[in-house]
């Protein structure tokens, strides 16, 4: 059986860590969780997850500055990321595009299911 | 949802208040400092003006004969150096800020030497006739040969500084023998001076002193402005993530194995979420609006193409749970970069409201075209929906803010009444006009025209 591929999610709100770790699992993903950034960022490089699924605002370190950081670490900067946010600011998604991220959802906008299809398109489950 | 990765900012921000400012501050001070270096100019040229036409017309006055009886030294010199000195004391005298008059001439070595002063015999400040005046400048020399009327100084010797005021005299056959000088005192020409220079610069201070409070005024408004848009957005990130976390784990507990009593419930819950999420929005967009709606536009090159479509991304939720089908006119795609210059932000809220509305009110299984056109020069966007329409006496009311057309609420349970209130305020803030044109039962149309 092939290894099941590996997600990171990192979201500072309890509930919505579990309902999307819980969702991505029964989809078929290994899911790794962190709910701060610095934990984020070291799950990340230890972990190498095939996708980061990253929340913006959290207290200490936000998204943008992970991703920073993330695409300064050598071992790190190619993870692929979504950038998930609440806000329609669009400078702040503009800032996250210019950093790399892949894409992003806006998560009041968006159900379990579509977000399970957009990471199905960047890394397909395994069966 | 999927969004295309797009790397350029849709909206850039803008600073040029505050470069306008300094520019504005800076061309004053400039035009003050130009202004202040020219009236300086002109003044001195009047004072000069005055000063040399006042000692021309005593060297013209002066006695030419006695004069010629000084320079020869002849058997009346002493008594025309008596009356020439008194009449140079009454010229003094008449003369206010005049300090010394006196007449010089050059010997052949090219000395300058008294003939006679306006001092006293035994003051301080007098001077013989016959004497060497060793200070005399290469000008003063000069002056001898040109027959030109100068001012030079301030210059000092060993009486003080003066302002040396010099024109030549002539004897009967107008050969020039002489010169009449005047120094005065050169505290009146410093005022002149200071008092030109002075008062354009005080303008400019004035005029950029009232650049830099309105800047502050600004600022400062801007600065309420932008602390209740955070305060709102903060807001705005605490109802939106507890709610979307709610609304995920129902969903996840939807697609689960329920009780059939269970589900039906867990169903309510869900409706119930969705519904308390689009309040939540409507009132978060009615603050951001008050928040920001005394703000002045940021005007930028906003492609509108692109705006329509993060607009049509956010909307795919709504439109596939009624399968509404969103579709782009008869155009598709767009015309390539339609560029309107206007404020990004603002005009994404209109558009996303009429498309929301549109959504909202359509009935189930049918379209929303949005579409553009050019018209006689301006922007036309129109949002077309197979929705339940506007009764006809309440059409223009929709607009007027808190009100929601009567078979709307009849309809939907929730919303503000304030969405199109709000873009109508955004697009004729832009110079635009927004309006519609409804059937009921069969639809309704939203159209944008801007400049």
């Amino acid at each position: 059986m092939a290894e099941k591929p590996k997600i990171l999610v990192i979201d500072d709100d309890g509930l919505l860590l579990k309902s999307l770790s819980g969702m991505l699992s029964t989809k078929g993903y290994h899911v790794e969780t962190a709910s701060d950034g610095q934990t984020g960022l070291s799950l990340a490089v230890d972990k190498k997850p095939a996708l980061i699924i990253l929340d913006y605002q959290m207290p200490g370190m936000d998204g943008l500055e992970l991703l920073q950081q993330l695409r300064q670490n050598e071992a790190a900067q190619s993870i692929e990321v979504i950038f998930a946010t609440n806000t329609y600011d669009t400078s702040v998604i503009n800032n996250a595009l210019s950093l790399g991220v892949h894409d992003y959802i806006l998560k009041s906008d968006s159900s379990l299911e579509q977000i399970a299809d957009l990471v199905n398109q960047y890394v397909p489950a395994s069966p | 949802m999927k969004q295309k990765t797009k790397n350029k900012s849709l909206f850039k921000p803008e600073n040029t208040q505050l470069v306008t400012t300094r520019v504005k501050v800076l061309l004053a001070l400039l035009v003050g400092l130009v202004l202040s270096l020219l009236v300086t100019y002109l003044a001195r040229e009047q004072y000069f003006g005055s000063l040399l036409s006042r000692t021309e017309t005593l060297a013209t006055l002066v006695d030419k004969e006695r004069v010629s009886s000084l320079v020869a030294g002849d058997k009346d010199a002493n008594k025309n150096e008596r009356i020439l000195k008194s009449q140079l004391q009454e010229a003094r005298s008449v003369n206010d800020n005049a300090r010394f008059i006196y007449l010089m001439a050059t010997s052949p070595t090219g000395d300058v030497y008294f003939l006679v002063d306006s001092e006293a015999p035994g003051s301080a400040s007098y001077s013989p006739r016959g004497q060497v005046y060793p200070e005399a400048t290469e000008a003063l020399k000069a002056s001898f040969y040109t027959g030109r009327s100068f001012i030079e100084g301030p210059v000092t010797d060993r009486w003080g500084s003066w302002l040396s005021v010099v024109s030549p005299v002539y004897d009967t056959t107008g050969k020039q023998v002489a010169v009449m000088g005047m120094d005065l005192a050169p505290a009146t020409y410093y005022s002149v001076l200071a008092t030109a220079a002075v008062i354009p610069l005080v303008g400019a201070l004035l005029v950029s002193l009232v650049f830099v409070t309105t800047d502050a005024v600004r600022r400062r408004r801007q600065e309420a402005v932008r602390m209740r848009s955070e305060l709102v957005s903060i807001a705005s990130h605490e109802l939106r993530t507890p709610l979307t976390g709610i609304r995920w784990s129902e969903e996840t507990l939807l697609a689960g194995k329920l009780p059939k009593r269970d589900r039906e419930t867990m169903q309510t819950m869900y409706d119930s979420t969705l519904r308390l999420q689009e309040s939540i929005e409507d009132i978060l967009q009615l603050a951001n609006w008050q928040a920001g709606r005394n703000q002045d536009l940021v005007r930028t090159s906003v492609d509108i193409g692109e705006l329509v479509e993060g607009i049509y991304a956010t909307q795919m939720l709504p439109a596939a749970q009624k399968n509404v089908s969103l579709t782009y006119g008869t155009d598709w795609p767009w015309p390539k970069k339609i560029i309107i210059n206007c404020d990004g932000q603002r005009m994404k809220r209109v558009l996303n409201n009429l498309i929301s509305n549109a959504i909202k009110y359509s009935k189930p299984s049918t379209s929303v075209i949005i579409d553009y056109q050019r018209v006689d020069g301006h922007h036309l966007i129109s949002i077309k929906d197979h929705g339940i329409g506007i009764p006809k006496s309440e059409q223009d009311k929709v607009f007027a803010g808190f009100y929601r057309a009567s078979n709307a609420v009849e309809h939907e349970t929730s919303g503000t009444g304030m969405g199109l209130y709000m873009s109508r305020s955004t697009v004729e803030q832009h110079g635009g006009k927004i309006w519609l044109t409804s059937e009921p039962d069969k639809g309704t149309t939203a159209y944008i025209r801007l400049p």
